[in-house]
């Protein structure tokens, strides 16, 4: 992997970790602005940086729609609230696991994009409401029927004139031949106006033969409109102002750029296509290009609106022009847009002139707009289609779809009822989809055909205009078989020169829209499957943060590099002691002077090595990052209402260590979830706050890191796990009753033990609290648990500090060294032979009033030879902590303690269970380490 | 040689921008927000070109664009914005930006800008 994409997975990471902290701070204080304002910064910065990689463009796509809903809720437009929570940690999610396609060096999976693109959609739909992102039903959302709608959009119209058309100029740039020797770059700067929409360069003279033509001498003329005032074009031309004309357009003149006429405007002249007495051909061309521009509002940007409907504006008119139609309404509509700041002024005229009724010219008279829209016949290919259309939304409504598959459904399903004419209907179709009603569109489905019964043999008839039908509403403008070809290349010109957005986007939605709808009969199964991949992704999530990288803070690197340093210059005195060995005729005084050197050089050593394991040192807090995402996750699902209290975040333990904790521990906090707190009622009922709390807490205890995870939920019934132990035939009944309570809750914690009379998905996956036991003990750690039935359950982990050095106590026992880690040693003790008592077979001890059980080493090694007592007749005793109790294990005599490197036994020493490992000691042989636990 | 003081608290755009500007010869001095950046021009730095970010923690671009104005009159200073931050740049010009570069940049088109904003370049 190259440096730069590294770079950009290290800190996407860091970045991702900081995102969902913040989106949690965030649902706690929602008028956080501080919060807010970090959040937005981490999430612009991550789409800045994806941005760089273009190969990764579905990455960038979906972080931007974040930010941008992140940006609403900056700028007060949404309340940030569980729902906008919820889709936003999904985003990152995603994110997430598209990073780990970045890393693995893979592009990203299709599913992923797949799922990003879903989610970019909804994620879009939350910040903008429903609208949006329903690119058809844009118009339905409006309906002529409203009549507050109609009566704001009147006002617009009849405002509108006086400003029509102030900005847009025409120019025609015509250079000087020998203007290359200027300096100056006509197409860079024609094609740099401000504002361009369309720009057409052509020849000044016809070009000259091959021989005679001349490549340093500009021929060109370029002419272009631009959505700009007349100063600002000025201003750009300004170092050519002789060679450009401007004019300042009249409202008509997009089709003058295309074939150079101006047709007189018809003052009596209706504004639909319908009646214009047109081809079949041409009312198709018309239509195709109609319902572009459907696509194209309906993909508006904040940031690119005003250029949209410029161009949606400038197309309509030419079709208008071209077509004899009057346009005056289009330029109104195009003003009311940039007034309203809204597109649906520009939709409307498009219904009109796609459904061919007459908006009421330049009176605002609403009368008109309730003539009923015509229907359509369907041809039998076109019926046959709708039929394969709606089993298809049938299937992919199936079940509990996402709000994405809902409105796309629903935007198809609009469309094809605006296609037949019945517009109440697609009306009735987009309220269902913003109410998120699936159910509602299976029955609309369901009962498709029969409304379709209604209409009268004469409206069928009367078919207004042929268009493609809505599935597949591909904008190829080209491959129109239109006479006044001119029409359809005004549009296919407008759609290309509009900012690159708008194409791409319209191109987009239809590709969009086929996928949704009949192409691609599987997407009931993939939508099915993007939610499995979800609820996977947000798995992953939590198990994610594992730190791939160390991060290490200044300071320690430093004190490393000052160590290395006196290492160095202690490493040269040898060298020069060497020297002097060779030539002195004093053995003892050189021998003294490299001992004094290895003091030196040992006490470097020594302090290296705790500098190194300072590094190694990591917050605990690194693992507890995870858990509020977590709680909160896992308590919606289950409907509790839970609190999480996190303290001691900044106790240090080796990174083994650390990492060694996060799996159990997330065990045990779903445990206290799913188990241990009660559901609101419950423990309203048992006279508790409904609000539950988890408290995990991490603090240092002499050498070991103490972990406590305490929750005040219902306790662990020892009455119940006696019972199921029984039931597994796991303790026998005389064991049972002889069991204290606290005896009894530690049997949670033998193998293959589940209480869970229902195997919910959260906790209790055939993994139980053994594992959580044997997890931690492999990290040299313990784990006690304590419950109080009706009061909460806590559980205290302990660990090592450090797993890389041990500390062994050496041992002799027939004459072999064993060793023990001290960590396991609680006391020795010489016990005289007198005081060892045989109970039961069974040799025993008191020490301070508590029997201790006696086991011979050798017994346990299967030696043959019995223990050797010291000259006073005592016996060695090495008393080992085993749980809560403690047994003394017979020896012959100790040795001292050593710290050493603890290598675990593996190849064909692997199986042995009685050792936890070999150590190598300072003369080259090796001490076998004893594993008690398993000893006994 | 000439100096560029890249400002942005991405390791990753600047890692970006440095891999650029390094291969076209120019010399990078780094800063991960506007405060460290400010540090830097005030202990003597005297870049011929500083290209800043704008969302910053501790110190954002135009407030550091306004203070490095204080100090250094002349210096051409670029703005990076997205294409979303239409209003940011008018912003980072009326704090004094010479002009704005729109991310992602990176290759020929950076360097082609630097060199008509860098005098020599």
């Amino acid at each position: 992997m190259n440096p730069l994409l590294e770079q950009f997975v290290i800190e996407s990471r860091d970045f991702l970790d900081a995102i969902a902290k913040g989106l949690l701070t965030l649902e706690r204080e929602p008028g956080n602005t501080e919060a807010i304002d970090e959040l937005f910064r981490g999430v612009h910065t991550l789409k800045g940086n994806s941005g760089l990689f273009p190969e990764y463009a579905a990455f960038t796509h979906l972080v931007h729609a974040g930010e941008d809903l992140l940006d609403a809720v900056r700028d007060g437009q949404r309340n940030f609230d569980a729902e906008i929570a919820d889709h936003l940690l999904e985003c990152m999610d995603i994110v997430s696991a598209m990073l780990d396609c970045v890393e693995a060096g893979n592009a990203l999976a299709p599913t992923l994009c797949e799922a990003g693109k879903e989610l970019a959609l909804s994620l879009r739909a939350l910040r903008d409401g429903p609208l949006t992102v329903q690119p058809t039903s844009e118009p339905a959302a409006a309906p002529p029927e409203q009549a507050a709608e109609t009566n704001s959009a009147d006002c617009a119209y009849s405002a509108g004139s006086a400003v029509a058309d102030s900005g847009t100029v025409q120019f025609r740039y015509t250079p000087e031949s020998d203007c290359f020797f200027k300096g100056d770059d006509p197409l860079f700067t024609a094609a740099n106006a401000p504002g361009l929409l369309n720009l057409r360069v052509t020849a000044l003279q016809p070009w000259a033969d091959n021989d005679a033509f001349d490549p340093y001498q500009c021929n060109l003329q370029l002419e272009g409109i631009c959505a700009a005032s007349r100063e600002d074009l000025e201003q750009h031309f300004r170092y050519v102002p002789d060679q450009v004309e401007m004019i300042t357009l009249a409202a008509n003149s997009a089709q003058a750029m295309q074939d150079g006429t101006v047709p007189e405007p018809d003052p009596q002249a209706v504004d639909t296509l319908a009646g214009r007495g047109l081809s079949e051909e041409e009312e198709a061309a018309a239509g195709r290009i109609l319902r572009c521009q459907y696509e194209v509002l309906a993909r508006t940007q904040p940031d690119n609106r005003e250029g949209v409907w410029r161009s949606v504006a400038l197309v309509l008119r030419g079709l208008a022009t071209a077509h004899g139609i009057g346009h005056v309404h289009i330029d109104e509509a195009l003003d009311a847009c940039l007034k309203t700041d809204s597109g649906d002024p520009l939709a409307r005229v498009l219904d009109r002139m796609a459904a061919g009724t007459r908006p009421g010219g330049n009176t605002p008279a609403p009368a008109p707009r309730h003539a009923a829209p015509r229907l359509r016949t369907l041809s039998d290919d076109e019926a046959e289609l709708v039929d394969r259309i709606l089993a298809a939304h049938l299937k992919m409504l199936d079940g509990e779809p996402t709000a994405a598959v809902v409105s796309a459904a629903s935007i198809a399903l609009a469309g094809m009822r605006r296609y037949e004419g019945r517009n109440d209907d697609a009306t009735a179709i987009a309220g269902l989809s913003q109410a998120h009603d699936a159910a509602g569109l299976r029955a609309v489905i369901a009962s498709w055909h029969g409304g379709n019964s209604a209409p009268t043999a004469a409206a069928r008839e009367a078919a207004p205009l042929q268009t493609a039908p809505p599935a597949a509403p591909a904008p190829q403008p080209s491959s129109a078989p239109a006479k006044r070809t001119v029409t359809a290349a005004a549009a296919r010109q407008t759609v290309a020169t509009a900012p690159a957005a708008v194409a791409r986007s319209a191109a987009g939605a239809a590709a969009e829209t086929a996928a949704a709808v009949a192409d691609r009969p599987a997407a009931a199964s993939a939508s099915g499957g993007l939610e499995a991949i979800r609820s996977e992704l947000a798995e992953a999530a939590i198990d994610h943060s594992a730190n791939r990288v160390l991060k290490v803070s200044q300071e320690k690197i430093d004190r490393l590099m000052d160590l290395i340093g006196e290492m160095v210059v202690a490493k040269n005195a040898l060298p020069y002691l060497a020297a002097r060995a060779e030539v002195s005729t004093n053995p003892r005084e050189i021998a003294r002077e490299i001992k004094n050197q290895y003091g030196v050089i040992n006490r470097i050593a020594e302090e290296m090595q705790d500098a190194i394991m300072q590094v190694r040192m990591l917050p605990v807090g690194n693992i507890f990052q995870r858990f509020p995402r977590l709680v909160r996750d896992i308590s919606r699902k289950l409907g509790k209402q839970v609190e999480l209290y996190m303290e001691g975040e900044d106790a240090e333990a080796d990174k083994n260590i650390v990492e060694s904790l996060a799996d159990p521990l997330i065990h045990i906090v779903r445990n206290s979830l799913d188990h241990g707190l009660e559901p609101p009622d419950e423990r309203r009922a048992a006279g508790k706050p409904e609000t539950g709390i988890i408290r995990i807490t991490a603090f240092q205890e002499a050498d070991r890191v103490i972990i406590e995870i305490s929750d005040d939920g219902r306790g662990i019934d020892p009455d119940r796990i006696k019972a199921k132990a029984l039931e597994r035939g796991m303790i026998d009944e005389a064991r049972a009753a002889a069991l204290t309570d606290h005896e009894a809750v530690q049997l949670v914690f033998a193998a293959g033990f589940s209480t869970a009379e229902q195997i919910s998905d959260l906790s209790g996956r055939g993994v139980g609290m053994d594992v959580v036991r044997s997890a931690i003990e492999k990290a040299h750690g313990s784990v006690q648990l304590s419950s109080e039935l009706g009061r909460g359950t806590r559980i205290r982990i302990g660990l090592p500090l450090s797993m890389a050095v041990t500390n062994v106590m050496i041992i002799r026992s027939a004459e072999q060294m064993f060793g023990v880690q001290m960590d396991m040693v609680v006391e020795t003790v010489r016990v005289p032979a007198k005081a060892i008592h045989e109970i039961k077979q069974q040799r025993t001890t008191v020490l301070r009033g508590r029997i201790v059980p006696l086991y011979p080493l050798n017994d346990l090694l299967r030696i043959p030879t019995e223990p050797v007592p010291n000259e006073d007749g005592e016996l060695a005793v090495l008393v080992i902590r085993l749980g809560d109790q403690d047994v003394g294990v017979i020896v012959d005599d100790f040795d001292a303690t050593l710290d050493l490197i603890l290598k675990p036994l593996d190849g064909v020493l692997g199986e042995l269970a009685g050792y936890s490992g070999t150590a190598l000691l300072g003369d080259g042989s090796v001490l076998m380490v004893l594993n008690p636990k398993e000893l006994l | 040689m000439k100096t560029i003081l890249l400002v942005d608290d991405s390791a990753t755009m600047l890692m970006s921008l440095r891999q650029t500007l390094d291969m076209a010869g120019f010399k990078t001095e780094t800063a991960s927000d506007g405060l460290i950046a400010f540090n830097k021009l005030q202990g003597g730095l005297k870049p011929d070109l500083i290209i800043t970010d704008i969302n910053m923690p501790n110190m954002g671009g135009i407030e550091f664009i306004k203070k490095a104005r204080t100090v250094l009159r002349f210096t051409p200073i670029l703005a990076l914005t997205t294409e979303s931050q239409q209003g940011k740049r008018d912003e980072a010009k009326q704090s004094g930006a010479t002009g704005w570069l729109v991310k992602p940049v990176g290759g020929p088109d950076l360097v082609k800008v630097i060199k008509q904003v860098v005098p020599g370049a």
